[in-house]
């Protein structure tokens, strides 16, 4: 058994904004109708697994944001698992990863529904932007599922910056690391406008410096 | 919210009683001990009278097998009792090009499944192995001019060992998995096919195979080598009796498509539900090639199966298409491996599951694309339909990228067909039972149109024709 680092508990009926800068151990739980919005920005790798662990009681609700931003030879390893052991759950997780130099992310995430978690809904996403032929990404976004009454999806999608939007812009008189700035920007906040509070949000942005 | 009742009797149906159960009394000509040694080993090589390299070969593999441990992954394999199967069992004297030569009862258990009409309707050309050996094979004299081998494997290594020195091995190596090993050690029977320069074959070739005894072990070996330019389609069908103890197939499927061949490989896998089907499949794909899996999986107890495309060219493509029904105590552990080796090479998978009265069906794939295979394209969507609470789906799709220049993309999604499409299609004026019948038909469509036209009518057909019938 690995030492949890951080044990977070959103209490019966509570709302919380977190966010975490260091890529640790982490085991969160959600009570009844809690809800919970996590961001994690990381900048800086891991020489082990890291394991995130969300276990999701009746009605509460998760929205997970990772963001990785890979330089030099970072290594990112993690994984993430929903536990969705209560009923009417929904948990979103959603990874982006942006990986220059030789950085490195090993990425597993889970989706677990066991018989109790009926009419959960659950959903995986890790996108990935590669800035660098000597970067690397694997990924395995995973899903179990014991129950009919669920919708679960997953998806994954790599690839790097767009040419035809680079040369969009680009014809239209920016230059080319401008155009990489504004697409990169885009990149990683079409996910925050999803957050409410503004200051939350506000938070975020600058953390990010984008 | 759940899968309509409809749509349940409607799967229960078309995937319901397993229809090919029966069982024949066949004098067998050869039946080796059950006892897996060195023994055993090199009695098969001299039944068949094999070069000397390959009883090697086979020697080697088994000291492999004996080192290597069971998969810790995928379903239970720790009910295969390897010392009490039958390794190999001669049913007839020899191959035979000629059906009324067969042994009778063979004939009569081939011709009760339906296999020489279809050779007579839609085949180029035939094959059929009963047990551990092929007992029928015959090709349409038209191909045989052209210079295309259709043959079985044993046949072909003693009249063609040219080819096999050069691929046999080189594609599936035997120190791969435990099972590749088993199979280099045991193997018997199996298809072989060259396609030449240039040859296109339009109609498909079919093997059809048949396991018999009880606690039998099948291990094929099938070697397929399309040359430059060339075309070919093969099919494959499997069924068995049903019996209270355990069989084991254990196949080694290996391809080279050339540059600008193209192969397409149908599974129609419908094994009685004691069989372990534990099957490596690989191709290897150069310039401009293409290959494409069609593996369908209905029956079997636990089938662990992933055909991998090598995509070693530039330009090549690849292709897997898969459709998984997983009913009582089965597991259909089944999926795709793609490996993007050169630049500017493409691959799609699509993979579609069903499970059911506490079945359990997994996708477990893999895309690796290597260091500089630059500018690929590779897409991935599985869905899976579960249809009630005691049944399990599970997705595991691995992506490990190596190279900037790539596009991946995966999609997944589990999904209980049911309410919501049922009343969007009946709110337009179709009728209850035509509307689950159309989302049925639409979740299994992908993969049946790639089947061969006179399988995809059949298929479809029974989804009608059981339709019209389990609706009261």
């Amino acid at each position: 058994m690995q030492k949890l680092q951080s044990n977070i508990t959103v209490k019966e009926n509570f709302k919380k904004n977190i966010i975490i800068n260091t890529l640790d151990n982490t085991d969160i739980y959600l009570s009844k109708n809690s809800e919970l919005n996590i961001v994690g920005i990381f900048k800086k790798g891991a020489n082990n697994t890291k394991n995130f662990n969300f276990y999701l009681e009746n009605n509460s609700k998760l929205n997970i944001l990772i963001i990785i931003l890979g330089t030099k030879n970072n290594k990112f390893t993690f994984t993430t698992t929903s536990h969705h052991i209560g009923k009417n759950t929904t948990s979103i997780c959603t990874i982006k990863s942006v990986m220059f130099d030789e950085s490195t992310v090993d990425y597993k995430g889970n989706i677990k529904i066991p018989k109790t978690g009926e009419n959960s809904n659950s959903h995986l996403i890790h996108k990935s932007l590669l800035f660098s032929n000597k970067a690397s990404i694997n990924t395995l976004p995973s899903l179990e599922i014991e129950n009919d009454k669920v919708k679960a999806g997953h998806s994954a999608s790599i690839g790097k910056l767009d040419e035809d939007m680079m040369f969009y812009l680009q014809n239209r008189g920016l230059d080319t690391s401008s155009a990489k700035n504004l697409l990169l920007k885009g990149f990683l906040e079409e996910d925050i406008e999803n957050f409410e509070t503004k200051d939350f949000l506000h938070l975020i942005k600058k953390q990010l410096i984008i | 919210m759940t899968v309509s009742r409809h749509t349940k009797r409607l799967i229960n149906t078309t995937f319901g009683d397993y229809k090919f159960g029966f069982k024949s009394a066949v004098n067998n000509y050869f039946v080796s001990h059950k006892h897996l040694d060195d023994t055993l080993v090199k009695e098969i090589s001299d039944q068949k009278k094999e070069p000397s390299w390959m009883t090697d070969f086979r020697l080697k593999s088994l000291d492999i097998f004996n080192r290597k441990s069971l998969p810790a992954w995928g379903g239970n394999l720790s009910r295969i009792n390897f010392n009490t199967l039958h390794y190999y069992i001669k049913p007839q004297d020899s191959t035979k090009t000629v059906w009324n030569k067969v042994d009778p009862n063979i004939k009569e258990a081939f011709d009760t499944l339906g296999i020489r009409e279809a050779e007579k309707e839609f085949l180029g050309g035939l094959g059929a192995q009963f047990d551990s050996e092929v007992v029928y094979k015959s090709v349409q004299d038209a191909l045989k001019e052209k210079g295309v081998i259709f043959d079985s494997t044993d046949n072909a290594l003693r009249e063609h060992p040219e080819f096999f020195k050069e691929y046999f091995g080189k594609i599936v190596p035997a120190n791969d998995n435990k099972f590749a090993a088993l199979n280099s050690a045991v193997w018997s029977g199996g298809t072989f096919i060259y396609v030449p320069k240039g040859v296109h074959i339009d109609l498909p070739l079919q093997s059809y195979f048949r396991m018999n005894t009880e606690n039998m072990g099948q291990f094929e070996r099938t070697l397929i080598i399309a040359d430059e330019g060339s075309s070919v389609h093969y099919i494959e069908g499997c069924t068995a009796p049903i019996y209270s103890s355990n069989s084991l197939h254990a196949a080694v499927v290996e391809i080279v498509a050339k540059k600008n061949a193209k192969v397409k490989y149908t599974t129609l896998q419908d094994w009685a539900h004691n069989i372990y089907n534990l099957v490596t499949k690989r191709a290897f794909v150069y310039e401009n090639g293409e290959m494409i899996w069609v593996d369908c999986n209905m029956g079997s107890q636990l089938t662990m199966k992933y055909p991998a495309i090598y995509l070693l060219g530039e330009g090549a493509k690849g292709e897997v298409h898969s459709l998984a029904v997983a009913s009582k105590n089965q597991h259909q552990d089944a999926g795709a491996k793609i490996i993007h080796g050169a630049p500017n090479t493409s691959s799609l998978v699509s993979s579609k599951s069903i499970s059911k009265e506490g079945g359990r069906s997994s996708y477990r794939g893999l895309v690796k694309v290597n260091k500089g295979a630059k500018n690929i394209k590779s897409k991935i969507s599985c869905d899976a339909l579960i249809l009630d609470d005691i049944s399990r789906s599970d997705t595991y799709p691995l992506m490990k990228i190596d190279e900037e220049n790539v596009l991946v993309a995966h999609e997944a999604k589990v999904s209980k067909i049911g309410e919501e499409e049922l009343f969007y299609l009946m709110s337009r004026g179709i009728s209850e039972q035509e509307a689950s019948s159309m989302i049925v038909n639409g979740f299994a469509e992908p993969i049946i149109k790639h089947l061969p036209m006179e399988y995809a009518i059949e298929l479809n057909r029974l989804l009608e024709l059981e339709m019209t019938g389990a609706v009261g």
